[in-house]
Parts: C-alpha cells; structure tokens; sequence
C-alpha cells in the first residue's frame, strides 16, 4: 500500500486533494494532512511517507523548502495554482506537479505517472537543480567567491578564512558556522551564502546544511539507505537531504 | 553612423539643464561650434537677401566677425547653461529642467537669454579687436546691421520656442508610453489570486457551500473595484480603499483566522484625489512577503489622513518584517514598490514619497501626495 501525505495551508484544499486522489487510486493511504511547511517537515520525516503532496505556497517553510530537507525515501509531488517560474522549472525538470484547481483528468495522468515508476536517483538530481535555481537568491552572483567571514561569538567578532569552516547549518534566525576551533553565529542565510561560496569547494547538502569538501571524512547509509556525512574534526554524522545524495554518488 | 549618434547626443545635451552629462566636453564643444558657424552663415544669408546691402565686398569682410561674434554668443550662451547647472542648488535645477512647467521655461529663457545678451557683448568688444573691422561703428551706422540683430533675436526666439515645443511633445509621449505600460502591468489580475480562488470555491462547494458562495461574491466584489481602478488614471482615496477592502475580505476567508485587518480613513481623506492602483500593491507586499509566510499570521492596517495639505496612507503589517529573507517565487518581488516610486515621480517629481520602514515586528509603508480634494466623497469605503 503507498503511503501519502498532503500539506496546504487551506485544509479544504487538501481534504480536495485527498478524495480526488482516492477516487483514482482507492489503496492510498493518506497519512497525514499537514497545514504548514514546518508541519509537513516534522511529519514527513517521522511518519517517512511513500509520497509528499507540497503546496508551494506554504507559511513557516515553503514546499521547495520542506522538499529540500527531506532524508528519507519519500517522493515529492508539487502542488500549486500558479506559479509560472516554478511550472517552467518542474516541466524542464519533468518533475510531478498538481494544477489547483484540480482537474480529474490530468490527475488521472499523474496518478498513473506516479504509480508506474518509482522516482530515480536522476529525478532526485533534477529536482536539486530545479529547486537550487528557483530558490537562488537574485542579485547575489558573486564574481570572486567569499574568503573570509565575520562571525560573532559572545561579545567578540572573529575574523574566519571560509577554508577553516567545516560547515554551516542553519538555526531559526542565524546560521551556525562550525570552524575547526569553535562554533560562531552569523546573520547570513543559507541561501546567500550558497550564492557566494566557492561551489567547487562548498555543496549544500540539506536545506540547511552547507558543508565544506575539504574536512570530508567520508560518507555512511543506514538501513533506509539515508546518506550520512562525517567530517573531520566533528564528531556528529550530518544527514545528506534527498535531493542532494546524487552529489555523493560519484564519490 | 557612430559619430552621428554622437552629435545627435551632443546636440540635446547641449540644451539640457542637468548637473552631469554622458557627452564628453569636447564633441559638445564641437557641436556648439557647428552650431554657431551655422548660425553665423545663416543670419549673413537672410541680410543679404533680406538687408539690401550695398557696399562691395561685404560678404567677404562681414564673414569672419560674424562666425566670430556667433561662437561667442554660443559659447557664452552655454557657458551660461554649463554655470547655471553647478552653481544653482540641484532642487532648483531640477524644477528648471521639467519641461511641463511653464514658469521653469520662462526662467531657462531668462536665463538663455542673459546668456545671448553677454555674449553678444563679449563678442563685439573681443572680435573688432581681433580682426581690426569696427563692427560697433556698422552696427549704428547700418540699417542692415540692426536688421541682422532684430533677425537674429528673433530666430532665437522661435528656436527656443520650437525646442520648448518638441521637448514637450517628447516627454507627453514618453509619459504616455510609461502610462501605458504601467496600466498593462497593473491590468493583470495575479494568475496566482485567481486559480487559487478557483480552486477554493471548487472545494468548499463540497464541504463548505455557504463559505464558497461569499468567496465567489467576495472575489466578484474585488474584480468589480480592480476592473473600475484599471480605467482610471487619477481615482480617489475612497475608491483605492474600496478595492484593498475587497481584497484583504478575500484574503481572510482564504487566511481565515490567520488575517486580520481595519481601514480608518476621515471623509476629507475618502475624497482625496489620488492615482489609481496605488495601494493595492502595497497591501498585497504586506499580504505577500509580511503575512502569508507566518504561522500565525497577523494583521494588516490601513489608515489615510489630510495632515498640512499632504495625504498620508500607511499600510502596516505585523509580519515578517523587511529583514527576513524573501521566500517568493514570483519575480516582481520588490518591483511594486519601484514602479510605484517611478509612477510618483512621473506624476509629481520630488513632491510625493513613498518610504519602506521596518516596524517592530513587520513593514510599514507610508505614501506622501499632495492633497486634491475630490469632486464628492465615496461612500462605501470604510470598514
């Protein structure tokens, strides 16, 4: 039995959804319906779903948000009623999309879509780049990538070259830079500093992870085929999002 | 065809009040030069057709001096120009370079005009000298020569008429364009807005059907205000208010517990003139980028009030606030608020504002026109 979840910040919307669905493909299991993106997160990643029915719109986490931290096996089907960039990219990137207001028709053609094939690894690698894209920060293309970093650390700044950084991860408000002496906060995003980093050097390999090749200890899958990575000098596997696992496949 | 576009640029830069000029100095020294040599053999062609000249050799003796005193009428004219644009404070260049202004074309004359006047003195004092030809004694002595003045003046002054015309007709053009364009972009209800109220009423027609009905209306209601406001150039408060009010009810049946908001606004604030579509986008930013992305969501305030001849509207929201990172797909992002400074400026030049502040939590937007009062007060606007 496949197993689903649906997010959208207007329940009837999703409750919709769920019965169209059902009516299509009686053996769905509708797990969860979540209101919110951080809902849906927490959700997805405790109840680890067949498939992920994301508004894009979404408060808290947008559904390109809640899609780029997802660690475990589950399938991601955006849902949208209009927004033309991300249609071009998931069309280019022919990824699974749901049109509101939904048309029992070309539901029917998702719906078998879906349960023809399983998602690959190359779907995996699309959706990355699709998301990266769209999630870009505009008018932050960086010429000459970022060396150095001004970090906090209680009442003192620290002066950091971007080569001592292990990695940076985000938290609520700031972002965490891990170094190889210390842990320091700093006001930039993820996605700004993903915009002015190396990207030879530096992969983002989870919503809010960005780590830094060159402390690279090596990687580790579970028995749910998760990928983790170990970095030297920390002691804490980090978790390696769905959408970013292809990047260790080569390695 | 390079060096003609240069000119061409010299040429209009040449007559243009501006503090800096993309020309370099040297192609407009050129074309200034051109211009009086032009002038020159222009004005010697109407006296000889014109002045019944009889001396021989005239046309000889008289064409030196006459290019000479032309480049220093020319020169001293823009010079004048060149002085007028550093010395003056930039806000009174500014006011001097609108073209619609009939008192800021009369003081660029003036100012033109002195311009002419002393360098026509230059020119006659410096050029007798230069070529040993006594032009003060022909100018009185010669009916020809005061002919050729009153001429000249009077090519000057259909010139700059003609200038002051085209410019005019230009800029109407150019602002006609732009007017045009913006009610393009604004014609647009958002795709977004409107499947996503189709695809509400879809559902709640199963779950919820009263709620579907007072969406559908709701939505007819906004569309009906939008449509109004989409024909207008100039609207008033009252109007803007009814269409914003439409759109934060639809907003709230969709956001339901998520959204609140009020609209105060007096009645000399309702019958205040104003350009159309003005406030919907600033409500839609906050609904957008303040309180759509927030768990809990907020609300959102409108207010207008008639303050020392100024209308003031704020649109405040409690939401994410200008620091947080925009999450939007849609681009266009940020271009609202552009196109609205560029509509103001069009419209009014430095005598409306429109100022982003961050409040504590959220955004508070705050739009500065100038008081018009309205033929009669809207009613129907407030909430």
């Amino acid at each position: 039995m496949t197993r689903a979840l649906i997010a959208d910040d207007e329940p009837h919307l999703a409750h919709y959804l769920r019965d169209q669905l059902l009516a299509l493909w009686p053996d769905l299991d509708v797990v969860h319906i979540a209101r919110n993106g951080v809902e849906a997160a927490a959700r997805i990643a405790e109840l680890e779903p067949d498939l992920a029915f994301l508004d894009i719109q979404m408060p808290g986490l947008n559904g390109l948000e809640v899609a780029q931290g997802i660690e475990g096996p589950t399938r991601v089907v955006f849902v949208t009623a209009f927004d033309e960039y991300a249609l071009q990219a998931f069309e280019h990137a022919a990824l699974d999309y749901v049109l509101k207001p939904v048309a029992a028709e070309r539901l029917a053609r998702t719906v078998a879509r879906l349960r023809a094939a399983p998602a690959g690894v190359a779907s995996d690698a699309a959706m990355a780049e699709a998301l990266r894209r769209l999630m870009a920060q505009p008018g932050h293309t960086a010429r000459t990538p970022l060396r150095y970093i001004r970090a906090g650390q209680g009442e003192r700044t620290h002066h950091l070259d971007v080569a001592e950084v292990l990695f940076f991860q985000s938290d609520d408000k700031y972002t965490v830079v891990t170094g190889a002496r210390g842990e320091y906060l700093i006001r930039t995003t993820i996605a700004d500093l993903l915009a002015q980093l190396d990207p030879a050097q530096f992969w983002q390999v989870h919503r809010s992870t960005i780590v830094n090749l060159a402390w690279l200890d090596g990687t580790r899958r579970d028995d749910a085929s998760r990928l983790f990575l170990r970095l030297r000098g920390h002691d804490a596997e980090l978790p390696v999002s769905r959408a970013f696992v292809h990047l260790f496949k080569a390695m | 065809m390079q060096t003609k576009t240069t000119l061409r640029l010299a040429w209009r830069s040449l007559w243009e009040l501006r503090r800096t000029h993309s020309v370099p100095t040297g192609v407009r020294l050129l074309a200034a030069s051109l211009l009086a040599v032009a002038l020159a053999l222009g004005l010697m062609s109407t006296v000889a057709v014109f002045g019944h000249v009889d001396r021989p050799n005239w046309w000889m003796a008289s064409l030196l001096p006459n290019i000479g005193i032309c480049l220093c009428i020319v020169h001293t004219l823009l010079g004048t120009l060149r002085l007028a644009e550093r010395l003056l404070p930039p806000a009174l260049v500014e006011r001097m370079s609108d073209v619609r202004d009939i008192r800021a074309g009369m003081a660029l004359s003036a100012l033109a005009l002195f311009g002419i006047i002393l360098g026509m003195t230059i020119g006659f004092t410096i050029v007798p000298i230069l070529v040993g030809f006594n032009v003060w004694g022909m100018f009185a002595s010669l009916p020809a020569a005061l002919t050729k003045f009153a001429v000249f003046l009077l090519f000057v002054m259909a010139a700059n008429w003609a200038w002051w015309r085209s410019r005019l007709r230009e800029q109407q053009l150019r602002q006609d364009a732009l007017d045009a364009r913006l009610r393009l972009l604004q014609g647009q209800i958002e795709p977004h807005l409107l499947f996503n109220t189709l695809a509400n009423v879809q559902s709640l027609m199963d779950y919820d059907p009263p709620r579907a009905k007072r969406m559908l209306e709701t939505f007819s209601a906004y569309l009906r205000a939008g449509m109004t406001q989409m024909r207008e150039t100039d609207s008033t408060l009252g109007a803007e208010l009814e269409m914003t009010r439409t759109y934060l009810a639809l907003y709230q049946i969709r956001m339901e517990e998520r959204l609140q908001f009020r609209i105060e606004a007096g009645e000399a604030a309702l019958a205040a003139r104003m350009p159309a579509l003005m406030l919907q986008p600033l409500v839609e930013n906050a609904i957008h980028y303040g309180l759509e992305p927030k768990l809990d969501g907020g609300s959102v305030l409108v207010s207008a009030q008639v303050e020392d001849g100024r209308l003031r509207v704020r649109v405040a929201d409690d939401g994410m606030g200008l620091a947080a990172p925009s999450r939007r797909l849609r681009p266009g992002a940020g271009m609202a608020v552009a196109n609205l400074r560029a509509r103001l400026q069009t419209q009014f030049g430095t005598g409306a504002s429109l100022s982003l502040e961050a409040a504590d939590p959220g955004t508070r937007a705050v739009l500065d026109l100038p008081y018009r009062a309205g033929a009669g007060a809207v009613a129907g606007a407030g909430s």
